[in-house]
């Protein structure tokens, strides 16, 4: 969610469109982030306790990388189709 | 071995630094700078040298038509301009198609290669359509595209500058609705052009030939010898060629053209196996040459080993992560290396792989594309495939050294002309 919040700050806030349409993805992203972790959390103690700390390592592994980024580029390129509907009206 | 393994790793990571910092400056570049384009002089908006436009065309009669009706309407004045179509051993009637054009118009010719000289590839096709060439710069067109109707004032006009060689037009996929696969290759393309290079052209590194909507100099290529008939990515190896002779090469945005992208997953295995394949022979054959070169400076000389490696990413992506995995579960360690393995691909893979994404992101941003850019995420998908497909290129050219084969197999897309009743 760190990650997620310096991308978004950094990459997201130059761009045209309202500050507080921005604010409110970064926020909403804060959210789903959360969301997600406590799925993800889930998952893992289930793996854990049914399959043993070696499966856990392994899924933890394989999945971590993409699992996380996953929800981070879906929020972040539903955020920017915003920005971009802001920057084709300052167009128009 | 460990140490290996662990020096492998880093270096490994370091590379991966290089994209990831590569990626970040293109697309701030796109957002942010932006000084050059365009940038005609009066001279340069007056210029108009003789002009052949070359079309080889393999079974292509879906498409060739509408491209070459569309060739009669360009705005370029007719007595400086003529066409040359390349049947390139075509068994549908792209042949026929094209003789009607020629009959039709004085300035279209056509070159029929038979069944035994064709089929054999682009860069051959190509080669037979120069002898025939008259103009001082030669346009090449594939025979799925459709141009706008000033662009060959916009190419030439860069012409003018007498240190460049080639110069490269924008492509926009016609039939992005068509399927997934072409609205994930039209954000690969946006990416690749609005952003990829644009941004070069702005920091003067190396705009790359795209093979098709852009030209270069007859002269330069003459004593170049033509194409090289071995390679599969003949763009890619015009570029390096034309920079190690101390020319350049311009990216225009603002001259558009549209293509049929690829509508299947099989048709993109094919046509990103061949770039890839393409891409790495010319690795071999101009590393050392561009580390060399006199003629380049520091940036274009890291740039260009970044392009020239580019195809080599994906397989280094799956490969760290590999190493990463053997040295986290195989390896005995303490409690900070795990740390030490896991943090890099961690960082990297939000940053770093968000690197990638955001670059087409901000290609979608500048086009003002909306609801397309809701389709990034799936291009995850497409970063999978194009690790296995890079991988496959790799081990086949790998095997083809091993062997001794050096003819490979041009593989050609299929265009189905779909789209072209919105001309």
């Amino acid at each position: 969610m760190t990650i997620f919040g310096l991308l978004f700050v950094f990459l997201m806030f130059p761009l045209d469109g309202s500050i507080w349409s921005k604010i409110a993805w970064l926020e909403l992203g804060f959210i789903i982030g959360l969301a997600w972790s406590f799925i993800r959390l889930s998952m893992a103690v289930l793996v854990a306790y049914h399959f043993g700390a070696g499966a856990f390592a392994v899924t933890e592994f394989l999945t971590g990388p993409f699992t996380d980024f996953f929800w981070v580029l879906s929020v972040w390129s539903l955020g920017l189709s915003t920005m971009v509907s802001a920057k084709h009206k300052q167009a128009s | 071995m460990v140490v290996i393994l662990y020096v492998t790793f880093i270096l490994l990571v370091v590379i991966m630094l290089f994209y990831l910092v590569r990626h970040y400056v293109f697309s701030l570049t796109a957002l942010y700078r932006q000084k050059g384009q365009p940038n005609y002089t009066l001279h340069a908006l007056s210029y108009r040298p003789t002009v052949s436009i070359l079309i080889p065309a393999r079974n292509e009669e879906a498409v060739v038509g509408a491209l070459l009706q569309r060739i009669t309407e360009l705005t370029y004045p007719k007595d400086k301009l003529d066409v040359i179509v390349i049947d390139d051993a075509s068994t549908d009637n792209t042949g026929r198609i094209a003789e009607g054009f020629a009959q039709a118009y004085n300035y279209f010719k056509v070159i029929h290669r038979g069944l035994n000289d064709g089929g054999k590839g682009k860069p051959a096709a190509l080669n037979d359509g120069l002898k025939q060439a008259k103009g001082e710069i030669i346009i090449c067109f594939d025979a799925d595209y459709y141009p706008q109707i000033d662009v060959l004032e916009k190419l030439t006009a860069y012409f003018v500058d007498p240190e460049v060689a080639v110069v490269q037009g924008r492509v926009t996929v016609l039939n992005e609705r068509a399927t997934w696969v072409s609205r994930l290759a039209a954000l690969e393309r946006i990416a690749g052009y609005r952003v990829d290079q644009l941004a070069r052209d702005d920091l003067g590194l190396i705009p790359q030939f795209g093979g098709t909507m852009g030209g270069f100099r007859r002269d330069i290529i003459e004593f170049f010898g033509g194409f090289d008939t071995k390679m599969l990515t003949e763009d890619t190896d015009l570029t390096f060629r034309v920079y190690l002779a101390g020319y350049k090469i311009r990216y225009l945005n603002d001259a558009e053209c549209y293509e049929e992208a690829v509508e299947d997953w099989r048709a993109y295995w094919r046509q990103r196996h061949r770039w890839a394949k393409g891409h790495m022979q010319c690795f071999f054959k101009h590393l050392v040459p561009l580390l060399r070169s006199g003629n380049l400076q520091f940036r274009e000389k890291l740039d260009g080993l970044l392009l020239l490696n580019v195809y080599f990413v994906p397989v280094l992506v799956g490969l760290s992560w590999l190493l990463g995995a053997i040295i986290f579960f195989l390896l005995p360690t303490t409690w900070l290396e795990p740390i030490g393995t896991l943090l890099p691909i961690f960082v990297y893979s939000s940053v770093g792989n968000f690197a990638l994404f955001f670059e087409v992101g901000v290609g979608t941003y500048l086009d003002k594309r909306m609801r397309i850019s809701w389709l990034i995420p799936l291009l995850l998908f497409s970063y999978v495939l194009n690790t296995l497909i890079c991988t496959k290129a790799l081990l086949d050219l790998a095997f083809s050294k091993i062997v001794g084969k050096n003819e490979h197999k041009w593989a050609k897309t299929d265009h189905n002309g779909g789209e072209t009743e919105w001309f």
